[in-house]
């Protein structure tokens, strides 16, 4: 796997924003790496990965909750998300400004032009906020932590 | 009782947009209706509804603060022509909500852009009927 390799996430639940004049269903995320340009915003998420990855106090308990909770989802559903719930010292409100800032630098775009805004965050639905999310971690941010 | 809308959020192209408080205005695109009277003898009339839908478009407009980053903004929407979308949202604290959205939306006049201590100036879009 490349760390600069795009990714294309299809929405589990579409909605509508502004593009040229009109109203468009957006249908699927773009996902762009990082580069130098967003590392203050994937600098702080990395730090509270590891925070509260290490704050898990029975790592095997966790994970295996994690592992029933992947199963109820797709095969290839991994959330590396559910380690800031699961965390008993990371600030989940910190987690959600942290990805919130970060996917309005440019890193995600709706049907793979448009640059996501506070309006435009405020319609993407929870399931699809968690999965962007942990796509962005697993694949890109803590990627070499999760790889060994 | 009930409770006047006041403060709506305002979104322009995706982006909120920051505007003149009480400034907020539109029209909901449903044109204008003439009613006339058909005299059907004795002095009685009959009623003759018609519809113009000549001017079925919607207006939206709003103050903005002379600050540069309003002024390039407006400038913006103005250079976009008609592919702009407008929408405003509303709720009251008695739970009640309201959303309209202006498709294809275009500045149409020279907007005046006044530079003073205490002033403002005002955008007027005209779009498609507020959905």
């Amino acid at each position: 796997m490349s760390l600069l390799e795009e990714k294309i996430y299809n929405l589990k639940t579409p909605f509508e924003y502004a593009f040229k004049g009109d109203n468009v269903t957006a249908s699927f995320i773009k996902i762009i790496p990082p580069t130098s340009k967003t590392i203050k915003h994937c600098s702080v998420i990395k730090q509270l990965f590891y925070r509260a990855a290490t704050s898990v106090k029975n790592p095997e308990s966790a994970s295996k909750e994690i592992e029933e909770k992947d199963s109820e989802k797709d095969s290839d559903d991994e959330s590396y998300y559910d380690v800031f719930y699961i965390s008993e010292t990371v600030d989940i409100e910190l987690v959600l400004e942290a990805f919130r800032k970060l996917f309005k630098t440019g890193v995600l775009l709706l049907d793979g032009e448009t640059k996501l805004t506070d309006p435009l965050l405020d319609k993407i639905s929870l399931p699809d906020f968690e999965k962007l999310a942990s796509i962005y971690l697993g694949n890109y941010i803590a990627a070499s932590m999760l790889s060994t | 009782m009930s409770i006047a809308l006041a403060n709506v959020s305002v979104v322009v192209n995706n982006e909120p947009v920051a505007i003149v408080p009480n400034s907020f205005k539109y029209t909901e695109g449903k044109g204008e209706q003439t009613m006339r009277a058909a005299s059907s003898g004795g002095g009685a009339v009959e009623q003759v509804f018609s519809e113009n839908v000549e001017m079925n478009f919607s207006m939206v407009s709003f103050g903005l603060f002379n600050d540069i980053d309003s002024i390039e903004t407006a400038r913006s929407w103005k250079s976009s022509k008609n592919n702009n979308v407008v929408s405003f949202s509303g709720a009251t604290s008695d739970g009640k909500t309201i959303e309209r959205t202006f498709t294809q939306s275009a500045i149409l006049n020279d907007y005046e852009v006044e530079l003073g201590a205490d002033t403002n100036f005002e955008i007027e879009f005209k779009s498609n009927p507020a959905v």
